[in-house]
């Protein structure tokens, strides 16, 4: 299991990270998700042992995994801008990691060279920017990983080939039980991957849970009243938004969907619907609630 | 934890891959050597023996082989410095960073696999490079010593300046900051203490700066000037402050590696692409450039003004100026703009500026630098004059630094006080340097100064000889570790110093007990007779030095030489004679005054030589073996009864009568002359005194009055049982009978020819056209002939 504990990372004056904690289990699909500069990357630097956090510790296993290479390599880290030299190339670089990795799976990456359209003995640094992220793919899942950590890694792929990483992350956690840690802001392609999710605002978290438990923590419900209903009358439940067209109004609650729904018919509705949210969504509503919406930064 | 590191798993899979990554500097850094070598080949290539009159191919040959190593050291500084920059360039890029730092490997295990690969890639190349330029000039092992040691200065070097320039790659956040920090780090450091003694050797006088240059003081901040430095103190002899220099290399370097561990445990991957890990760096770095550039600009626009108070008005106008446009480009460069702090900046600045004008001001009176002497229970040895002879003995401490503030009491006045900079210390013209005795004999008109040197001769040569020839050279080595040179040059015209008390201590120092073994170390060390190989290539010399001081060259004639037996005995029991007289003579101290022979002597004695190889010549911490290329050179006197008894008792002639034997006449102007008419030519008979026979020899005197044998040919006659004037009788006989001869052949024009030479001659490289060769070669071989009836004709034969 990786245990996130207290960690608070600052750059100069600005707190990065600040006393972040939680957990993710093992064999797990971890999406982290977050504004713009909220500590994604910060935090999967830390976790894979590039920085090292001012305070807390990253630990998997109860081990912390800054300076200690014995843990460091069950984990393989893919930055949002993955470096190569300019000589590079995946075959050089897999000679790199075949030697410093011991789970190297070399049947694997000879399935994966022929599996990805890419050169293995072409210079990377020539390849496009999601070509290059499938060779920094191919060299991370041929490490057989027990961590594998990976910054926007959907940025540039095509939809082909990001089906195909989806479906070989999976294979990734169902053969080797590897826990996935994927920092994105595309939202829709977590949605298919994740199975838990972590919302971090500000080098804080706002929510970590299993996927279903966010999206059925928080509801839509499209309803039309005999009666223009003032935003009062909704005030015994957890309203985070409320939109109207006409005499359809549109509330995003959060609670017990049950519940939710009784207290509205309860209001009797002429016509009531509970509508399912996207991921999106729940992190829009969720961001909200902690002042982050676009009506903000406008002003 | 380098051990540890060495050991660890993940080590050599990152040196392997790092190591990979720099083969393109191998490769660059192998082109040059090979270019170098094929370049070596085709020098030798045009060589051939008669290029070389006076040295020998061999030496040449190897001479190509010094300057093609330290090309390749050149070589090796540069690209030690750009394999540095590449090598951690991932430090810079924050792409990178991530990529290196989470591999599964530590910090430290990261930076030495780094650090040794980039040295590995640059060492590889220099070395076996090396190693083959070695192969293609050395001909003999007496070359190897000095090449390895160039080699290995060189390897200390690339190790050095490539862990320093690994540290400031830690320290900056980009690769530009890193390349400016490693160039002016080591260029502030040798060019502010090039500064530093620069201006102090020109104004004040005792300091030098060549002297300071053979101090290890200017490599010791700046790696990638150290096997330069080291090359140099190799090649002029300085195998001490070598030897400082390689250790001091390995020491540095050592530091250098533990400071490159402690800074990649501290560097924080984030600094990638930002401002100097270390905050004060950029500041010294600004104010240290400032104090070279304006420092250096300074000096020149002053030393090429008129002397005296202006030309420190000029060097302040100039310091000022120079210095902080230098500083105000470097703050741009550095903080990429003007923005960023300043005011620290800058008060660094003024702080180095006033420093540095406080000093040069100082200077001008000499900050007592110019009268110091140091106590004598300070001092634990101390060389003086042009010898390597370290003094330990306290009495003879005292007596150095006794002369030594002799010369300062008078140095203010000689040299003229408050100093300046850009005055005219040192000038030959002015000073009677007595190194330059015979430059000024010879260049009386030149100068115009030749009353004054005339005047100078009778006095102050013939009174105080020692004074006249003694460098007045300091070093002391204190007990606390720390050096104190000094170099005067004293005026010999004006009266401004006491030489009658300096030549009496001088006399009281070369007399010394300490002097005498030191001067002729072997006589009194076995062991060092038995390390040289004193025993095996040992020869006598007797020469009679008939000094006229009208003509320097032609003061003394050698009348022959002896070998002695090749027995351990033999020699131990000369040296233990030669040890008894030595100590017990009172006019030791003549071996150091400039013409000994004609102050001291001014008649016949004779010289004792006893050759020998010194196997130990680049021994490099032995101190004793190193500054004494000891053969043994004593002058026997009259008084040296018991080395006479004991070479006489060993059958050894030391009669000097024998020089009555040898006689020369001078052979019409035309004889074995060749078309150089300023050759004045010879013939002179000398005894082979071991050998008992007559040895006849052909000299010719050239007009560089160098003596060269240009041909010889033994007259084989036993003059055992004779005595003086048989002697003078034969030498009468077979002159004469070698002119009849010389006359009777050079009738014949067939035996004037101009393509004759001998082997002899050509053994000794001789290029004129050996017109009368043939001749001189027919009158010898006849006079062997004949030489039998020459000696019936002597009557009576006179025995012993």
């Amino acid at each position: 299991m990786l245990e996130i504990k207290n960690i608070t990372k600052r750059f100069g004056d600005k707190v990065a990270l600040n006393g972040l904690s939680f957990n993710i289990p093992e064999g797990s699909v971890f999406g982290l998700i977050g504004s713009n500069g909220s500590g994604k990357s910060t935090l999967l630097r830390i976790i894979s042992g590039v920085y090292e956090p001012d305070g807390g510790t990253a630990e998997i296993d109860g081990v912390s995994t800054f300076e200690n290479p014995e843990v460091k390599q069950q984990c393989f880290f893919i930055s949002d801008f993955p470096y190569f030299y300019n000589n590079s190339t995946i075959e050089n670089l897999a000679d790199l990691y075949r030697d410093l990795y011991p789970s190297w799976n070399e049947e694997k990456f000879k399935k994966l060279s022929c599996m990805f359209p890419i050169g293995t003995k072409d210079r990377i640094i020539n390849m496009s920017k999601g070509m290059q992220r499938q060779a920094a793919l191919m060299l991370a899942i041929s490490t057989d990983p027990k961590y594998i950590l990976l910054d926007e890694i959907f940025d540039g792929l095509d939809p082909v080939v990001r089906q195909l990483i989806k479906k070989l992350l999976m294979e990734l956690v169902v053969e080797n039980k590897t826990t996935v840690i994927i920092a994105s802001h595309n939202l829709r392609e977590l949605e298919d991957v994740c199975d838990h999710i972590g919302l971090i605002h500000n080098g804080g978290v706002i929510m970590e849970s299993d996927l279903d438990s966010a999206k059925l923590g928080i509801h839509r419900v499209q309803a039309v009243f005999e009666e223009d209903l003032g935003e009062g009358t909704f005030s015994d439940l957890n309203i985070v938004n409320i939109t109207r067209q006409g005499r359809m109004m549109t509330l995003t609650v959060k609670g017990d969907g049950q519940e939710i729904e009784d207290a509205i018919r309860a209001l009797k509705p002429i016509y009531m619907e509970m509508l399912p949210l996207t991921l999106e969504e729940v992190f829009i509503s969720e961001m909200e609630a902690v002042g982050y919406d676009i009506n903000n930064i406008i002003r | 934890m380098t051990s540890t590191i060495l050991s660890g798993k993940t080590f050599p899979k990152l040196f392997k891959w790092s190591f990979r990554r720099n083969r393109p500097i191998m490769v660059i850094f192998g082109v040059i050597m090979a270019l170098g070598i094929i370049l070596d080949l085709y020098v030798i290539s045009q060589y051939t023996q008669e290029s070389f009159y006076g040295t020998t191919l061999e030496s040449e040959i190897a001479s190509i082989g010094y300057v093609s190593i330290i090309i390749a050291q050149g070589g090796a500084m540069l690209l030690t410095f750009i394999s540095a920059l590449i090598t951690f360039s991932y430090l810079h890029n924050k792409r990178s960073t991530d990529m290196f730092g989470a591999l599964p490997t530590t910090r430290a295990t990261m930076y030495l696999s780094h650090l040794l690969s980039g040295i590995a890639a640059v060492a590889a190349p220099f070395v076996i490079g090396s190693l083959a330029v070695m192969g293609i000039t050395c001909r003999t092992t007496d070359y190897l010593m000095p090449d390895v040691m160039l080699i290995l200065i060189g390897i200390i070097g690339i190790i050095a300046s490539y862990s320093f320039t690994s540290v400031v790659a830690y320290c900056c956040g980009t690769i530009l900051d890193t390349a400016i920090i490693a160039l002016a780090a080591n260029g502030i450091y040798a060019g502010c203490v090039g500064l530093f003694w620069g201006l102090a050797s020109e104004m004040i006088p005792g300091i030098d700066f060549e002297t300071a240059l053979n101090i290890p003081v200017f490599p010791l901040f700046a790696p990638f000037s150290l096997c330069f430095f080291g090359d140099y103190y190799f090649t002029a002899g300085e195998f001490s402050t070598f030897g400082f220099t390689l250790i001091w290399g390995i020491i540095f370097t050592a530091a250098m590696i533990a400071l490159g561990f402690y800074v990649s445990m501290k560097r924080k991957a984030e600094s990638a692409q930002s401002d100097f890990n270390i905050k004060w760096v950029p500041i010294a770095v600004k104010a240290g450039v400032s104090v070279v550039c304006g420092g250096l600009i300074g000096c020149i626009a002053a030393i090429s003004s008129e002397s005296g108070y202006s030309n420190m008005i000029i060097f302040a106008f100039w310091y000022l100026i120079v210095s902080f446009v230098a500083f105000f480009i470097l703050h741009v460069i550095l903080q990429r703009g003007l923005k960023g702090k300043f005011l620290p900046s800058f008060a660094a600045y003024i702080g180095t500026t006033v420093a540095i004008l406080a000093l040069v001001f100082g200077m001008t009176y000499g900050l007592g630098l110019d009268t110091y002497v140091p106590s004598p229970a300070a001092v634990r040895s101390v060389k003086f004059g042009y010898d390597d002879i370290a003094y330990k003995d306290p009495e003879n401490i005292k007596t150095i630094t006794e002369i030594h503030k002799l010369i300062t009491e008078g140095v203010r006045e000689d040299e003229g006080y408050p100093y300046f900079l850009g005055s005219d210390r040192n000038n030959y013209n002015r000073y009677a340097y007595v190194d330059d005795y015979e430059y000024l004999d010879n260049n009386t008109v030149a100068t115009g100064d030749e009353a004054e040197i005339k005047d100078d001769l009778e006095n102050n040569y013939e009174k105080y000889p020692l004074c006249m020839s003694t460098g007045f050279h300091f070093r002391y080595s204190k007990k606390i570790g720390f050096a104190t040179a000094r170099d005067y040059y004293i005026s010999h015209y004006n009266n401004c110093y006491d030489f009658a008390k300096i030549e009496a201590l001088l006399q009281k120092l070369y007399n010394s007990e300490e002097f005498k073994k030191k001067d002729e170390p072997a006589v009194w060390n076995e062991k060092l007779r038995k390390e040289h190989n004193l025993y095996n290539a040992p020869t006598i010399q007797y020469m009679v030095y008939n000094y006229t001081s009208e003509n320097y060259y032609t003061r003394y004639s050698t009348l022959g030489s002896t070998t002695l037996p090749q027995n351990d005995k033999f020699i131990d029991g000369l040296c233990e004679a030669l040890a008894k007289d030595i100590l017990a003579d009172d006019t030791y101290y003549a071996t150091r005054c400039y013409r000994s022979e004609s102050a001291i002597y001014g008649k016949t004695y004779m010289a004792l030589t006893i050759d020998y190889e010194d196997t130990n010549y680049y021994s490099l911490f032995d101190e004793f073996r190193t500054m004494t290329f000891a053969d043994i050179n004593v002058q026997i006197k009259e008084n040296y009864t018991n080395t006479i008894a004991y070479l006489e008792s060993n059958f050894i002639k030391t009669s000097i009568g024998y020089s009555e034997l040898t006689t020369s006449f001078a052979t019409p102007t035309d004889m074995f002359a060749d078309s150089n008419d300023a050759y004045s030519d010879y013939i002179a008979f000398g005894i082979d005194g071991s050998e008992h026979t007559l040895r006849n020899l052909v000299y010719s005197v050239s007009d560089t009055l160098e003596l060269t044998a240009l041909m010889r040919a033994d007259i084989h006659v036993d003059i055992s049982s004779w005595n003086e004037s048989n002697g003078e009788e034969f030498n009468q006989k077979l002159t004469e009978r070698a002119l009849q001869l010389f006359e009777e052949y050079k009738k014949d024009p067939a035996n004037i020819t101009s393509d004759y030479r001998t082997t002899y001659l050509e053994d000794q490289g001789a290029t004129n056209d050996g017109k009368y060769y043939k001749i001189a070669d027919m009158i010898l071989s006849q006079l062997d002939t004949e030489c039998e009836s020459i000696v019936n004709d002597i009557s009576p034969v006179i025995k012993k």
